[in-house]
Parts: C-alpha cells; sequence; structure tokens
C-alpha cells in the first residue's frame, strides 16, 4: 500500500477503520451536543452505530466478494505497525455485533430517559458508544496487543454503564466486575506478553507464523493457559459466571440487552480466534488437550447454566444464567473443532444475540411500563402487552429450539457436529438442556397467559397510558423476534457464510 | 395435476382471518376451512411428491402423496368439520384458533415426506394442543396442561435425537421405514420409536393421555381424542410396520385401557383409557404388518375417529348441560336429554362392534389378520379386549351416565337438557359416518392403503360378534343383579366414599400408571421444585441442610438452639444475593483454573 | 336394574336364536382347534367379562388402584 493522504480517505480501503473511529467520534461528541438537547444523544448514537452498520455490511461483502480486507494503521506495514483484518470470520461478527447495537440503540431512547438520571444521560451516551466502538474494535483488529486495549475499552465504558443503573445494588455489581474483569484482563495481558516475549511480535498473522516452531516451549503453553482463563472470566464460563448475573440484573436495561447481545459473544469470538488464528487447529486439538477440557467445561456450563436459570424469580436474573448456558453451546462446538460443529458455534453467536438481545429488550420494555422484574408479578401481562409478550414467546420458542427458529439451526449443527465427529454422548446435554429451558421459560410464559392477573399488575394501572409499551420499543422488539423466525426459515445466507467462517478458522 | 394445495398448510394460513371476522361470517368462516381442505385432499394426486424444498442442503417433503396420506387427510378434515360444527357455539378465537392449527398440523405431519418436517408439525401438535387443555378451566386444567406440554417436549427430543443420530450417519432425512440395523443402528431406531410410542399413548408412556384429556375443553376434547393418538399410528405405520415388539405392546395397551375403563368414575376419563385401549388395536395391528393388518389398523384409525369423537362429544353435552363429569353424580337423565342418548349409544355400539356399526367391521379386520397370521394369544386377547369395550362404553358408561336411577343426580337431573342444536348436528354426522361404514365398508375401504375386497358381514362372524355382545350383556346383567339394587359396578365405590366419609372416589392409580405417575411427579414436580429452591441461594440452602442433618444426630442439649437457627435460616431463605457475591471464591476459582490448565497441559 | 319378565325372556329368546344361528353358521376361515365349537364365543364373552370385572375389582381394591378423588391434592 502506498504512502500518501489518497490511501486514507479512499472510501473502500478505509472502511475497516471508520467503523471504529465512528463510534469513538460519536462517543466523544456525545456530551457536547447533548447540551443542545437531551434526545440530541439519542439522535447521534443512532446515527453513529447505523453508519458502523452499513459500514460493516458493506465490509462483510467486500470479503465475501474479495477475501480477506486488511488496513494498516497509520500505514505502518504490519508486523511493526497496527493492522486491522476483516476476513470471514470477524466480518461476519462484525456484522451482527453492528446490527444488533444499532437495533438496541434505536430501542432505548424510552427506556434511557426513564431510567438515567437526565444530566447523565450526555456521559451515558458516551460510554455507550464508547462500549460499542471497544467491542468492534475487538473483533476488527488483527493485532492483539490492540485486542487487549480494546478488551479494556470495552470493559471500562461497561463499569460506567452497569453503575448507572437505578438500583444501589448497581454500584456493588460494576464493582463486581470491575475487579473481576481487571483479573481477567490482567492474565490476558500477561499471556500477550508472553508471547511476545517468546516470538517478539505482537501480530496475530506473524504470531500464527510463528509460534508452531516452539509451540513444545513451556513460555508458550503457559502463555496460552494465561489467555485461556483470562477470557474464560471474560465470557464468564462456568464457574467463573459469578460477575454475571448482578451485572445483567441491575445494569439498565438497555445495558443488560446490549452487553448479553454483544459482549460475552465478542469474548467467544476473540477465544475462538485465539485458539484457531493466532495459535492453529493443531495446537488446540494435539499439543495442549484444551478442547477435551473445553468440552467438559462447556457442558457443565451448559447443564448449570440451565439448571441455575430453573431456580430463578428475578427474569432479568434467569435470563442472565441463561445466557452463561448458551455460551457453553458457543465454546462446545469451538471444542468439537469438526466444520459442522464450528458452523454451529459460530452461527450461535448470531442466534444468540438475536434471541437474548431481544429478550432482555422485552424485559426493558416490561420494564418500562410496569417496573416488574419478578416472574410472579408478571401475571396477566400477556393481556395487557400483547405483542411484547408475544414477541417473548417467539424468543422463548427460539431458546428451546423449535423447529424453523434460529435456536434450531444452531442446536442441529451442534447435535450432528457432534455425532459426526463421535461425540454421540453430548446430544443427551443438548436435549436435556433444551427441555430445561422448555421449563424455565415456560414457568413465565404460563404466568403471563394463564394465570389470572397478578395484584401487583392491577395497582399499576393507568388511565393515561395505553398498556402496551411505546411504539418505538416494540418495532423494534418485534424486528427482532421477526428475524428470530426469518433466520429460522430462510437460513441458508447466515448458514453459508458461519460455514465458510468455520472453515477458514480449522485453516481448511 | 401437478399443482398441489396443502390441506394441512391450508388450516394452519386459514387461521390468521379468524380474529378479524365476526358473528356468522366466522362461523361460516370457519366451516370452510376443513371444507376447502377436504377439496385439496380431494384433489390430491396419489404417488405424487410434491412441495419439496431445500432447507440449509436438507431436502424438506411437504408433500407426500399416497393413499395412506390421503385416508388419514380425509378423516382428519372431515372430523375437523365436525369439531368445528361441535365448537360453533363457542365465542373463543384462541380455542378454535388452536383446533385449527392442531388440525393443520396433523394434517402436516400426515404429508411429510421426511423427519424434519415431520418434527416441526409434531411440535406445533404439541403446543396446539396444550392449549386446549390450558382452555378447559377446571381446576386441574392449568398443570395437567402444562405436564401434557412438557412430556410432550421431552418426547419430541426423544424423536430429535433419533433423528439427528439417523441424519448424522446417512445424510437423509428420508422418512420411510426404520430398522435396527439401518443407519443410526438401534438407537436411533429406539429413540424415533420411542418418540412415536409416547404420542400413541403406549403404556407406560401413557400417563399424559388420562392425565391431560380429561381436563382438556369441552370442544377441544373433540379434537384431542382424533389427533395426536391417530397421527402417532400413521407415523407408526410409515416407519414401523411388522415391529414385532408392536404386537405386545399393542395387546398390553388394549387390556391396559379396558381394565381401568371399568373401575373409573369420571367419564371422560373413562373414555381416556379407551382411547389408550382401542389405539393398542391399531399398534398391534401395526406390528402383525401385513397388508391386511395395516389396512385393519388404518380402518380401526378412521372408524375410531368418528366413533370416539362421538363419545367424547356425548360425554362433552352432558358435561356442558350438567356441569359435572363424575358418574357417581349423573345417572337418570336420559328423560331430559332423549336425542343425545340416541346419538350416543350409535357411538357406544360402534365402538362395541355391533353388525352394522363401523366399529365391527375395522375391529374385524385387525381380529382377522391376526387370526390369518395363526396368531392364537394375540386373537384371543384382542377378542377379550372387544369383550371389555362393550361391557364398559356400551353399557357400563352408558347405564351409569344415563340410566341408572340414582340418588345423587339431583343437581344433574335439574341442570339436564338437550345441548345446543349446533352440538346434536356435530353428534349426527358423526353417527352418520359410524353406520354408513357399518352398512356400506366399501366406503371405509376406498380410503384404505391397500386395495380390499375384505367381506365382515360372513354368517359366522356375525354370529360371533352377536354371541359375544350377548352373553356380556348377560354377564353384566348378573353381576348386577347379585349385588343390592344400588349397587352397581361403581356402587362398589360408593361402599368406599360412605366408609372413607363422603368423597368420591375417581382417582386410578395402577402399578403402572402409578410408575408413570412417580415418574411424572418425580420428574415434573419433585426434583424441578428441589432443584429451584436450591438454587435460589445453593449455600443458604446447603447451610440450612447441614443444620438440619446436625438436628438429627445432636444431643437434647443443642437442639433447641439448632430449631431455633434452622427456623431463622429457613424465614430469610433465600434471602439477599447481595450478600453473597463472593468475589474472592471466583479468585479461587480462577486460581484452581489455571492451575489445572497447566498441569494438564504439561503432565 | 329390574328388568321385566317380559324384556327377560325375550332376551333369552334371542340368545338361543343367536346360538342356534351359529350352530348352523358355516364357518370361512377355520384355523384354531375352537373357530369350530358352536356358541364358543359366547362362553367366550361370559367368562371373560367375569374375569375383566374380577381382575379390575382386584387391582382396584386389593392392589389400591383406586384412591380418594384429593389423592393429588
Amino acid at each position: 500500500m502506498s504512502f500518501g493522504p489518497t490511501t486514507f480517505i479512499s472510501a473502500a480501503g478505509s472502511t475497516p477503520v471508520l467503523v471504529i473511529v465512528i463510534p469513538l467520534l460519536a462517543a466523544m461528541l456525545a456530551p457536547i451536543v447533548s447540551r443542545i438537547h437531551r434526545s440530541v444523544g439519542w439522535y447521534l448514537a443512532t446515527t453513529a452505530t447505523f453508519i458502523a452498520f452499513l459500514l460493516s455490511l458493506s465490509l462483510l461483502y467486500t470479503v465475501i466478494d474479495g477475501g480477506t480486507v486488511s488496513y494498516r494503521m497509520g500505514s505502518w506495514a504490519p508486523p511493526m505497525g497496527i493492522e486491522y483484518v476483516v476476513s470471514y470470520f470477524n466480518g461476519f461478527v462484525l456484522a451482527v455485533i453492528a446490527f444488533i447495537s444499532f437495533i438496541i440503540t434505536l430501542y432505548g431512547k424510552k427506556s434511557v430517559e426513564q431510567e438515567i438520571p437526565e444530566q447523565k444521560i450526555p456521559f451515558f451516551y458516551s460510554a455507550y458508544l464508547l462500549f460499542i466502538a471497544g467491542i468492534m474494535g475487538i473483533v476488527i483488529t488483527g493485532d492483539i496487543f490492540n485486542l487487549y486495549v480494546f478488551v479494556e475499552i470495552t470493559a471500562l465504558s461497561g463499569y460506567a454503564l452497569i453503575a448507572m443503573g437505578k438500583d444501589r445494588k448497581a454500584l456493588m455489581a460494576s464493582y463486581n466486575y470491575l475487579i473481576l474483569g481487571t483479573i481477567g484482563a490482567t492474565f490476558l495481558v500477561l499471556g500477550i506478553g508472553y508471547l511476545y516475549i517468546a516470538t517478539g511480535t505482537l501480530n496475530m498473522n506473524d504470531l500464527m507464523q510463528r509460534l508452531p516452531e516452539i509451540y513444545d516451549s513451556t513460555t508458550v503453553i503457559t502463555a496460552f493457559a494465561f489467555i485461556m482463563v483470562g477470557l474464560c472470566l471474560k465470557l464468564a464460563l462456568f464457574p467463573l459466571h459469578i460477575w454475571l448475573p448482578n451485572v445483567y440484573t441491575y445494569s439498565p436495561s438497555i445495558v443488560s440487552a446490549l452487553m448479553a447481545a454483544t459482549s460475552t459473544k465478542v469474548m467467544a469470538f476473540v477465544l475462538l480466534r485465539i485458539m484457531f488464528t493466532v495459535f492453529t487447529p493443531e495446537f488446540v486439538l494435539e499439543v495442549v488437550p484444551v478442547t477435551k477440557i473445553l468440552i467438559v467445561m462447556s457442558c457443565v456450563a451448559i447443564i448449570m447454566g440451565s439448571l441455575i436459570a430453573l431456580g430463578q424469580t428475578n427474569i432479568k436474573r434467569m435470563l442472565a444464567y441463561s445466557s452463561i448456558g448458551q455460551i457453553g453451546y458457543i465454546t462446545l462446538g469451538a471444542a468439537i473443532a469438526t466444520e459442522t460443529a464450528m458452523t454451529g458455534s459460530l452461527i450461535h453467536i448470531l442466534n444468540h444475540a438475536l434471541m437474548k438481545g431481544m429478550l432482555f429488550m422485552v424485559v426493558g420494555a416490561v420494564v418500562y411500563k410496569t417496573g416488574i422484574v419478578n416472574i410472579k408479578d408478571m401475571e396477566g401481562l400477556g393481556k395487557r402487552m400483547p405483542w411484547t409478550m408475544a414477541a417473548f414467546t417467539i424468543g422463548a420458542m427460539s431458546m428451546i429450539g423449535f423447529p424453523f427458529t434460529v435456536g434450531f439451526i444452531s442446536k442441529w449443527y451442534l447435535a450432528t457436529g457432534a455425532i459426526g465427529a463421535g461425540m454421540w454422548y453430548l446430544v443427551p446435554v443438548l436435549l436435556v438442556s433444551s427441555i430445561m429451558t422448555a421449563f424455565y421459560f415456560w414457568r413465565v410464559v404460563e404466568s403471563v397467559y394463564f394465570k389470572g392477573r397478578s395484584a401487583r399488575i392491577d395497582t399499576l394501572k393507568s388511565p393515561h397510558h395505553s398498556d402496551e409499551a411505546p411504539f418505538g420499543m416494540v418495532v423494534t422488539t418485534l424486528f427482532l423476534a421477526g428475524l428470530c423466525i426469518y433466520f429460522g426459515l430462510w437460513a441458508s445466507g447466515p448458514v453459508e457464510v458461519a460455514k465458510n467462517a468455520a472453515a477458514f478458522l480449522l485453516g481448511s | 395435476m401437478t399443482e398441489w394445495a396443502h390441506p394441512g398448510v391450508i388450516m394452519l394460513v386459514g387461521t390468521i382471518l379468524i380474529p378479524f371476522l365476526k358473528g356468522g361470517v366466522k362461523k361460516s368462516y370457519m366451516l370452510l376451512i376443513p371444507l376447502v381442505a377436504l377439496a385439496a385432499t380431494y384433489y390430491s394426486t396419489p404417488g405424487t411428491t410434491v412441495w419439496v424444498y431445500d432447507y440449509m442442503g436438507l431436502k424438506l417433503v411437504f408433500g407426500r402423496i399416497d393413499a395412506l396420506s390421503i385416508g388419514f387427510s380425509y378423516a382428519f378434515c372431515i372430523m375437523t368439520f365436525i369439531g368445528g360444527v361441535y365448537s360453533l357455539h363457542l365465542d373463543d378465537d384462541r380455542q378454535h384458533i388452536a383446533g385449527l392449527l392442531y388440525a393443520g398440523s396433523s394434517l402436516g405431519a400426515v404429508f411429510a415426506g421426511d423427519l424434519l418436517t415431520l418434527f416441526l408439525f409434531w411440535e406445533i401438535m404439541a403446543f396446539s394442543s396444550a392449549y386446549l387443555i390450558f382452555a378447559g378451566k377446571f381446576k386441574n386444567s392449568t398443570k395437567a396442561g402444562t405436564r401434557y406440554l412438557l412430556v410432550h417436549i421431552a418426547g419430541g427430543l426423544f424423536l430429535l435425537a433419533g433423528i439427528l443420530m439417523y441424519y448424522a450417519e446417512s445424510h437423509s432425512l428420508a422418512f420411510n421405514g426404520f430398522t435396527p440395523d439401518g443407519p443410526g443402528g438401534a438407537t436411533a431406531f429406539y429413540l424415533i420409536l420411542i418418540g412415536f410410542l409416547l404420542n400413541a399413548a403406549v403404556p407406560p408412556l401413557s400417563a399424559w393421555l388420562s392425565d391431560a384429556y380429561p381436563e382438556g375443553s369441552i370442544t377441544g376434547s373433540v379434537f384431542l381424542a382424533t389427533f395426536t393418538t391417530k397421527t402417532a399410528i400413521y407415523v407408526l405405520i410409515r416407519g414401523f410396520s411388522g415391529a414385532e415388539i408392536l404386537i405386545v405392546l399393542g395387546i398390553i395397551m388394549t387390556l391396559y385401557g379396558i381394565l381401568y375403563t371399568i373401575i373409573e368414575n369420571d367419564c371422560r376419563r373413562l373414555l381416556s383409557y379407551h382411547i389408550i385401549s382401542q389405539v393398542g388395536y391399531m399398534v398391534a395391528a401395526v406390528g402383525i404388518g401385513t397388508e391386511f393388518a395395516i389396512n385393519g389398523s388404518a380402518a380401526h384409525a378412521f372408524t375410531n375417529i368418528f366413533f370416539k369423537g362421538l363419545l367424547f362429544m356425548g360425554a362433552g353435552a352432558v358435561i356442558y348441560v350438567t356441569g359435572t363429569r363424575k358418574l357417581t353424580e349423573l345417572g337418570g337423565i336420559y328423560k331430559k336429554m332423549p336425542k343425545t342418548v340416541v346419538l350416543f349409544m350409535v357411538g357406544a355400539f360402534a365402538i362395541s362392534g355391533f353388525p352394522l356399526f363401523s366399529g365391527f367391521v375395522s375391529k374385524a379386520m385387525i381380529i382377522g389378520a391376526a387370526h390369518y397370521e395363526h396368531m392364537a394369544w394375540t386373537t384371543m386377547l384382542l377378542s377379550l379386549t372387544a369383550v371389555g369395550t362393550f361391557l364398559s362404553v356400551g353399557l357400563k358408561l352408558a347405564y351409569h351416565l344415563f340410566f341408572r336411577p340414582n340418588e345423587h343426580n339431583e343437581l344433574a337431573m335439574h341442570k339436564a337438557k338437550e345441548p345446543p342444536t349446533n352440538m346434536l348436528v356435530a353428534m349426527a354426522m358423526a353417527a352418520v359416518i359410524c353406520i354408513l361404514f357399518g352398512v356400506y365398508p366399501k366406503a371405509l375401504f376406498s380410503m384404505l392403503p391397500f386395495p380390499t375386497d375384505y367381506n365382515p358381514y360372513t354368517m359366522d362372524h356375525v354370529t360371533a360378534s352377536l354371541l359375544m355382545l350377548g352373553f356380556t350383556a348377560l354377564a353384566f346383567y348378573i353381576v348386577l343383579g347379585k349385588l343390592n339394587p344400588h349397587k352397581t359396578l361403581s356402587i362398589d365405590t360408593d361402599w368406599f366414599y360412605r366408609k372413607t366419609g363422603g368423597m368420591f372416589i375417581y382417582f386410578i392409580n395402577s402399578p403402572l400408571l402409578k410408575i408413570g405417575d412417580l415418574i411424572a411427579g418425580v420428574v415434573f414436580t419433585a426434583v424441578p421444585n428441589g432443584l429451584i429452591y436450591f438454587m435460589r441461594n445453593p449455600l443458604g440452602a446447603f447451610k440450612i441442610g447441614a443444620d438440619t442433618f446436625s438436628l438429627a444426630i445432636s444431643g437434647s442439649d443443642r437442639r433447641v438452639k439448632l430449631r431455633s437457627r434452622i427456623k431463622r435460616e429457613k424465614a430469610i431463605y433465600p434471602g439477599d444475593n447481595i450478600k453473597h457475591w463472593p468475589i474472592g471464591s471466583t479468585v479461587v476459582w480462577v486460581a484452581v483454573f489455571l492451575l489445572a490448565c497447566l498441569l494438564i497441559y504439561f503432565v | 336394574m329390574k328388568l321385566s319378565r317380559k324384556v327377560k325372556t325375550i332376551f333369552f329368546i334371542i340368545l338361543g336364536l343367536i346360538v342356534i344361528a351359529d350352530y348352523f353358521a358355516p364357518r370361512g376361515y377355520p384355523i384354531f382347534p375352537w373357530d369350530t365349537i358352536p356358541a364358543f364365543w359366547g362362553a367366550f364373552a361370559f367368562v371373560g367379562c367375569l374375569l375383566l370385572i374380577g381382575i379390575s375389582k382386584f387391582l382396584g381394591y386389593k392392589l389400591k388402584v383406586m384412591k380418594k378423588e384429593d389423592f393429588y391434592d
């Protein structure tokens, strides 16, 4: 690539960096422009995420047409300079993340106005956009230290976002997450440091080239162990999940939705990325038995997450534990490491982002309208908020894995992948967790549709407001619900991309 | 004709308009849907495979049209129409929609040519039918519906697991005959079989049926009695005809069901056991697996749809007007609702196998098939069930429901009257079909998968049937006469409830059912509830458990202290989550995790 | 249930007629030894009916199959 201003400006060439720069710039602008009017922040965030989404889509198409796109930060050639790389694999994840962030932002206007104190709204949007810039950066960067920086950006803005929750416990949740997240990040950076010491490079491609010679070195293996543990803590793999339920429960609704849809998914993505593109499939399959450990851990996560979700009375907490189980699906597919299972894992990143984001949006709408988070208090809500609850039902069906919903696709690929790899004993794990999922979602659906009104709902009846959530919330939620079915019925598109990404990861 | 309209999809899509229509338009529209589906069935070309789609590289077949699927489609469409007429007085969109979704998905399952499509419709059936149980609004409807739904989701997962095993080995979803040494091996074979048998209500997987159907809504029960078990028979015919284990299971089913009907007090529960019993015939016939037996199985499915529907409609009419479903509170109401009685008796004669009624023809085919194959035990035991069927429906149920003088029936007598006209019309239609199939068996034979020129009306067969019916009636009368005038078969239950203080006895719990209930109780209540309790605060629950344990083993001096401590702990349980956010424990876990990773990597 | 003498008489006459008819009915497809015994199915039904009642009563009372209505509450 030649030096000079033309390269920098050329739209196609600089798309990778613009995806990050636009939310980042918007994050800086947000506190300033919000002085004009409090809702300007929201318009800014929506525009920024929308542009980021369009850019990520165009990137994905570029990748599908012409293969991997690379961008050199400041035109410094890698491995010295920082490189942004968009391949099949992360182009897909990037588009998913950008899309979900956009939808959630679109959804969140009223919810933010209600839940965040007015004087804090500018800073909220600032932290919010920073968070989005961070997760997109994690996905797109090709430099492992830069990845760590983005992880920290995400985490720090995340702490601030969580702490803005209405409940005082949000502070405590944020503080816990701060400590545990820092521990995770420390492990990550230690591991990266070891890799740097061993190889003298931080560029992922370069690492991939140089590492195989020294796979048996203690430093590399220790580095890998540190990175694994750090990431498992960050992606809340059971039993390192303890920070997550409180975070999801006490943070503002929109933050719960955003984090549930994106942050752990991105960490799972990083895990895949490091396992298969910094290290190689041979390393994780043959040199160290990490996939075997990960299979066991994933199964434990799937079962325990669903099991604990059964016991929850708070719907946000129930969804949080459900997420812990679902993370297990993603890591399970990665650990089986065949193309089919990996496809299931990748497609589940999209699918779970859709489903869980949507379910948290439903809860956000319920909280906005009634303040209810207890499953028992939701009795009779089906009549008051029919559209919102219809979306919830679709999400629940999808989580159970009803045929021709997105949840079914993931499970189908994971299960056939497991059987194909000769691990048929994983199928009962998937199915048992499905029935547990059915069980805990059923408790909500039963309460919502088949019980009388709860006393709590009757006291909330106000003659001035319609019972259904505001239009913007309902439409965005239903849109995602529709996608849960759409991508279930016409799955070929995403599946095709995920298949290619899986093939790319496994180096075939 | 290459173009084809899927009858099931017509019903599924047709439901969309229902909430937007009103009054007479809505009613005619709801009746029109099954008729259109019927017409679509009529214009189907046997032997064609249509509506084939590609789904992620999987071949989905929505329209496998052959004699077998068309026959079931006819029966289902007609019964949906009759059920629609029966529920015409009802102003409940959700029930109408659920009923049509249920019927449509059953048709979808019937026309499904591959396993994934089948599974899709299988699941829609489970969900839509569960709604019909919730809509019952009886005391236990919601709970029974929940149990029903979860059992069916579990059954669906068995099926799915089997499908996955099958697909992973063969990379094909083709839904044809399964064998234990086919793709996926015996595991796939038995997993799919279990999935099917659960829907066919084979003991001990049958507890859901007798548990949930009596709790369904009055109109919904008519649909429930029709679709789930018959669809299961259809898929058994497709996938497992000739599997010998089915003969044994079928015979067990028939007798199991019959024994319960004799001591049952809830009239719809009694009829539910009859479903199990009658489906047993069909399962056994599938197991015999000859062309004639398969014909018999399908024929009995078709006749059964109409006479069982008729009986459920009759019982439903009685419940609708009197508000009770216990035989101990009914009886003597024949004067108030003579039309219902006549129509009900047609159904009772049909199920009992009276000559000139439909059951006579189809039962003769199944028992005949066993006879031709020289299966002595099968012939005998199936005939015994035929005796029991007449005893419990034709005699016991009819007698107790309508004729028996009963001093506990004042309420029922007071309320009893003819049900709404639409109910009577629906029953009359079903009754006409019951008689038509009996008088003109060719109509029935034309719906069967294989051509047949069977003649059930041979003299020896007619006399044998009449002998069986006559002597059953005789035995019934003798047993009746030996007891004191009030003590009929269920008067024994009178004795029981008088002894124990005025409560009616109707719940039955056999060794087999007991196991089923136990499993249901443990799996669906005790374990989840225990887990739910435990998971609210594992640490706290553990503390309570430990204290309870030390209470049991400690001396008296510490007991008071321990008791108050347990009481305190239980009072605050599950407590505040914020108090036990263990950062420390996570750090320990991290350390353990790292250590474990390093150890495993290096060792 | 009290049936009048007339009804009973008619019932037994019909039963008798069926038995006689069965005696003369040609057996279409006899396989088992009992297929040719006249009125076999009558005896079978009579015994079977009593047997079924007996077994179900045995199940109901001796094996405690029947429970009070509020058993599950």
